[in-house]
C-alpha cells in the first residue's frame, strides 16, 4: 500500500505516548500511530478472512440467508 | 446514497472474498454510502454467526469484532416503529423494509422473498448496488 504524508494535531499527553512505545518496539512514530488506527478501526479484520475465505458467490449467498433464517427468532 | 445491508449481504461478505456483497463492504469501507444499521439487526447478525455452519469459517472473535465494528463506524439508527410501507412474504424480514423505509435508505439483500418487492420499494442485490454507488459518483 502507498504511503501518504499528512500531519496531525494529537493531545501532546497522546504523542508522548506514541514516541514511548515506539521507543519501546523500534519503530517510527508513524507506524505506531498506523498499527493503533488499523487496530481501532479494524482494518486487518475483513482482510484476513478474505485471505481464507473464498466460498463461491453463489453459494455464501445461500449458506448466509440459511444461518439468517435458521437463528431467526419468530 | 443511504443502504440498508441486509444481514445475510453481511455474512456473504465474510465468506466469498471476490463477491459483490465483499465489494458492497469495500464501498462501505471507502466511503461510498451511508450504512445504516439498527439494534435488531445486529441483534440478528450475532445469532446467524452462531449458526453452526458459520462457526467453521469464521470465529466467534472475529463475528465479534465485525459487529463491534459496526456499532462503532455504521450509522446506529432506532428499530423502526413504524408499519413498513409493504410486506415481505416472510414477516420476519419486515423490519428491514421499515429500516430501510424509515431512513430514506436502499434495502440491500439476497433473499429472493425481499428481492421480489423490487417493484414496490428499492430493494437491490448487492451488484445493483454497486452500480448505484458508481453512478453516484
Amino acid at each position: 500500500m502507498p504511503k501518504a504524508r499528512t500531519t496531525l494535531t494529537i493531545d501532546e499527553d497522546v504523542l508522548r505516548w506514541v514516541k514511548i512505545r515506539a521507543a519501546r518496539t523500534g519503530k517510527p512514530d508513524s507506524a505506531v500511530i498506523e498499527e493503533s488506527l488499523r487496530r481501532d478501526l479494524k482494518l486487518d479484520l475483513f482482510d484476513a478472512l478474505w485471505s481464507r475465505n473464498d466460498v463461491p458467490e453463489n453459494e455464501a449467498a445461500a449458506l448466509a440467508v440459511e444461518a439468517q433464517h435458521r437463528t431467526r427468532r419468530r | 446514497m443511504r443502504a440498508v445491508l441486509d444481514v445475510n449481504v453481511l455474512i456473504s461478505a465474510t465468506l466469498s472474498a471476490r463477491g459483490s456483497s465483499a465489494a458492497t463492504v469495500r464501498a462501505w469501507r471507502d466511503g461510498g454510502f451511508d450504512l445504516i444499521v439498527s439494534p435488531k439487526l445486529l441483534a440478528e447478525l450475532k445469532r446467524a454467526f452462531n449458526y453452526p455452519k458459520l462457526r467453521k469459517v469464521i470465529t466467534a472473535d472475529e463475528s465479534h469484532q465485525l459487529v463491534q465494528l459496526l456499532e462503532r463506524e455504521a450509522s446506529l439508527a432506532p428499530d423502526p416503529d413504524q408499519p413498513p410501507p409493504v410486506h415481505s412474504r416472510d414477516a420476519g424480514d419486515d423490519y428491514l423494509l421499515a429500516l430501510a423505509a424509515s431512513n430514506d435508505a436502499v434495502l440491500v439483500t439476497q433473499d429472493p422473498d425481499l428481492l421480489t418487492l423490487r417493484e414496490q420499494y428499492p430493494v437491490r442485490p448487492p451488484a445493483e448496488c454497486l452500480e448505484m454507488i458508481r453512478n453516484a459518483d
